[in-house]
């Protein structure tokens, strides 16, 4: 008995001592008493909807609460979620640097799909375009950096240059050449006329620095940026800790002309590093950070009406730039090579809304096209069209068409991130329900990257891509070029000429661009399943955030609460 | 015993040799592309062949591995991280104060609660002390270091609101990563300690010395504890050793910029150099904390010293011999 009683008592005792560790999060209001808030939106972002309840659109014009005033603030943090591992401006891209390379550097323009060009000059003043590869840019002729050397043609044609030498960057092949005209303009020269390319390399792949600042400097600026930016760098801890203060001397002195991403409304910005995701919600909740981006679905909803640590926090919601894709092997010796009717089958029997609720838990968008629907060119009529639409009978049918054996099961490889490895069991499940029998396979992400372009490797892969300007942009990985094969080996003539006539700059029309995607929907090589929502949330000292071109936040050219 | 010091110093010498030896040819047959980690999945084949040969990637293996080596043994040179062009050797030293101070703390607090416990128990073998000892052991030993490491955020840090959650910033920082890291080791520690000190109190000195008179505490402190820590020790210090390499997963929970971090990375990016590097730095790291248990064996047990001593004294008579 007594032995029995020494076992209940201590059972119960762990078990309190795990609980008080396990309980609800406690209510931190980290920023003021406010907890009721209309709207405060972000800028600069490209437009997508966001229609939960308590989820604040990152998009349009910020209403700001009565009485309180926006402005500066003296200090903001926030959370980096990889490490930054360097920070010079030309070295491997990796996310952690994205994150805080727009707040040290500063670029040609900025990519803003709200503006009928698309582009807004930061160190440019103006541009012209010669001919689809060929641009003359002028740039402003009060440029600085912060050690006051001053930016010319010379420095701007030897970072463009630098770019392409080094080649660590898979866009470093788009600059053919850089050449100063005079003090003030140089010439760029691409290698493709791609819609979109112009954009992409001079707004958010070459940060402009001083030449001469880059050689004297005894590290490469890996850590000791001298840069044109709002920001300089004040203490940089490896792998922990950014911390960037207001450059008092910043070379646009013309209110007018200073564009939101490089205004420099907080005093001090510190960047933490924070990899794990649970991690990131908590250190929000505790004021150890202000703003916490791009955290999971699960953990925001925390932070929304009903939850736990609702109060004084707000939410927003903008539509990321990459896009969930299934790619069906087209190669030679494939099953989907010259088996249309299989693949769609395949598109039918597959419920993207489905997929939106399990792997997503309806923080997403299921795809009604291979293209983003935050692109510029993205036609929405696509949206009241059938796209495959989960129809067991259809898929069915064309699994008849088909002819294909069901005896030997279909690979669908994956990386081994949480979402991919969802998505393809989900996949899995709903081909179940048309006899066909699959196998997961999941790498990491270096073995994932190897085995794509492998053909013997899979018959199908999931995997995101990148598309936040044009449709067409992803028509360079999904039609042959050249001697570059497509992602998924398809080699068809009509699709390479479609893609070339919409995607190239002179050609690039409503017209072409619906020929190209209409065809692309019809043969089904690469079939679209969902845009997925990014949560940004923030304490109540924050006003409106400012989303970038590549859903990362710019924590300078966000507004800030100034009077609690 | 300086001998003994010097013949296993020179030892590591074969022993680093055949590590690095045997971590670049592992990586260098493991799938998976640097240079399309670098460029992205989609580059093209020229940019990529470009890269690779500018990275050296393009020349035969035994040309690389060869001039990996001479860097290694001929320079003290680590190479230069794909990613970032930063020299490994100089990041691994930034990095490695965060990891030690994490490790030997943890160690230390491990020694500090897990031995006591240990004797507890097993001076206490099948009564209540001996149980709750041995209860608390088990749950460390099965509980995962993250878990316990994000109850004690969730605790003291969202809830009681008394230390930072993650970060760097201060001696308060590390109060939580090294509870979580040491929880392990103090079970471990705990389950080590009972069983060497009831093989030892079984013996027939610790009965002949209760006979003669010395006390129960006396007993245990001067004749069954030195004798049953030896066992204690090699756990200390092989758990020690590894932890040098990294708690990787208390690093990542609690943000903590040390080894174990950095070497993921470089596996995530295929980044061969770094995870050479921290492998190489791991080896050497593991081989002086082994040599230095082997050397606290003589400390705390006089049979072992006399061994060492009687070693030497043999060597001296046998030259002295030839001398004659």
């Amino acid at each position: 008995m007594k032995k029995k009683l020494t076992a209940v008592t201590l059972a119960m005792a762990v078990s309190v001592m795990l609980l008080a560790g396990c309980g609800g999060a406690g209510r931190t209001d980290a920023g003021g008493t406010e907890a009721e808030r209309t709207t405060a939106a972000g800028t600069g972002t490209p437009a997508a909807e966001t229609s939960q309840p308590g989820v604040q659109d990152a998009k349009g014009e910020a209403e700001i609460d009565e009485g309180r005033t926006v402005g500066t603030i003296d200090e903001i943090t926030i959370n980096v979620s990889s490490d930054i591992a360097d920070l010079a401006p030309f070295s491997v891209t990796t996310n952690g640097r994205q994150s805080v390379l727009p707040t040290l550097y500063e670029y040609l323009a900025y990519y803003d799909p709200n503006t009928e060009s698309g582009i807004r000059g930061i160190l440019m003043k103006d541009f012209e375009a010669l001919d689809g590869f060929t641009f003359r840019i002028e740039i402003y002729d009060s440029i600085y950096d912060s050690a006051g050397n001053h930016i010319t043609a010379e420095d701007v044609a030897w970072c463009f240059n630098t770019y392409h030498e080094l080649g660590i960057s898979g866009l470093a092949w788009l600059v053919d050449y850089c050449k100063p005209i005079d003090d003030y303009t140089v010439e760029l020269k691409l290698m493709s006329d791609a819609a979109g390319q112009f954009e992409n390399v001079i707004c958010g792949q070459v940060p402009i620095v001083s030449k001469t600042a880059y050689e004297n400097s005894p590290d490469g600026m890996t850590e000791k940026v001298v840069s044109t930016s709002p920001y300089i760098v004040d203490r940089y801890v490896s792998g922990s800790q950014l911390v960037v203060k207001k450059n008092p001397d910043y070379w646009q002195k013309d209110d007018s002309l200073i564009l939101d991403v490089s205004r420099a409304n907080a005093e001090t910005i510190t960047f933490n590093i924070i990899t794990e995701s649970s991690q990131t919600a908590i250190n929000l909740e505790t004021g150890a950070i202000d703003i916490a981006q791009k955290i999971s679905s699960t953990e925001a909803s925390r932070f929304i009406d009903g939850e736990d640590a609702d109060q004084g926090y707000h939410v927003f919601g903008t539509g990321d730039s990459n896009i969930y894709l299934l790619f069906f092997n087209m190669s030679e010796d494939s099953v989907f090579h010259d088996n249309q009717a299989l693949r769609q089958a395949i598109c039918y029997a597959i419920d993207t809304d489905g997929i939106v609720q399990g792997a997503a838990k309806g923080s997403a968008k299921a795809l009604k096209a291979v293209g983003n629907p935050i692109c510029v060119d993205y036609n929405p009529e696509w949206e009241q069209q059938d796209y495959y639409d989960y129809d067991v009978d259809k898929a069915q049918e064309r699994m008849k068409e088909s002819g294909y054996d069901v005896s030997k099961p279909l690979r669908i490889m994956c990386a081994s991130t949480e979402m991919s490895q969802s998505i393809s069991q989900i996949i899995q499940a709903y081909l179940m329900q048309i006899g066909i029998q699959t196998e997961i396979e999941v790498y990491d992400s270096a073995l994932f990257s190897t085995y794509i372009a492998d053909p013997t490797a899979w018959d199908m892969f999931v995997d995101t891509r990148m598309n936040n300007d044009y449709v067409t942009t992803l028509s360079s990985i999904l039609a042959r070029k050249g001697d570059t094969p497509a992602v998924n080996f398809c080699e068809d003539a009509t699709l390479e000429q479609l893609a070339a006539e919409a995607s190239g700059a002179t050609g690039h029309s409503a017209e072409t661009v619906e020929a190209y995607m209409q065809y692309t929907k019809e043969q089904a090589y690469v079939y679209g399943l969902m845009s997925i929502t990014n949560y940004y949330v923030t304490n109540d000292k924050v006003a409106d955030i400012f989303v970038n071109f590549k859903g990362l936040v710019v924590p300078g050219a966000c507004r800030y609460y100034t009077q609690q | 015993m300086i001998r003994y010091i010097i013949k296993r110093l020179l030892w590591m010498i074969p022993v680093i040799l055949g590590v690095s030896v045997l971590i670049f040819t592992i990586l260098h047959f493991t799938p998976g592309d640097p240079v399309i980690m670098i460029l992205g999945r989609d580059s093209t084949v020229e940019a990529q062949a470009q890269l690779r040969a500018s990275m050296g990637l393009d020349r035969p293996f035994p040309v690389q591995l060869l001039s990996y080596l001479k860097d290694v043994f001929l320079h003290f040179d680590l190479g230069v991280s794909y990613n970032t062009g930063k020299s490994v050797s100089e990041e691994i030293l930034f990095r490695f104060p965060y990891t030690f101070m994490l490790a030997f703390s943890s160690m230390l607090i491990s020694v500090l609660i897990g031995i006591p416990l240990g004797v507890i128990a097993a001076v206490n073998q099948n009564k209540l002390w001996d149980r709750i000892s041995m209860f608390i052991a088990l749950l460390g030993v099965s509980m995962p270091q993250f878990w316990v490491g994000l109850l004690l955020v969730l605790l003291f840090a969202l809830r009681l609101g008394i230390l930072p959650p993650s970060g760097i910033g201060g001696p308060q920082y590390f109060i939580l990563p090294i509870i979580a890291n040491a929880f392990g080791g103090i079970a471990s520690m705990a389950r080590q300690g009972r069983s060497s000190m009831l093989e030892v109190i079984r013996s027939d000195y610790v009965t002949t010395a209760r006979a003669k008179g010395v006390s129960k505490t006396g007993t245990i402190f001067r004749h069954a504890l030195p004798n049953a820590l030896i066992p204690v020790i090699t756990v200390a210090g092989t758990s020690f050793g590894r932890s040098l390499g990294g708690t990787i997963v208390i690093e990542s929970v609690f943000s903590i910029p040390g080894i174990g971090a950095y070497m993921i990375s470089g596996i995530n990016n295929r980044d061969y150099p770094i995870v050479q590097g921290c492998v190489v730095f791991l080896a050497v790291t593991f081989s002086i904390i082994m040599l230095l248990v082997d050397l606290m064996y003589a400390f705390v047990d006089p049979r072992i010293k006399a061994q060492y001593v009687s070693g030497s004294r043999k060597r001296r008579v046998k030259n002295e011999k030839k001398d004659r």
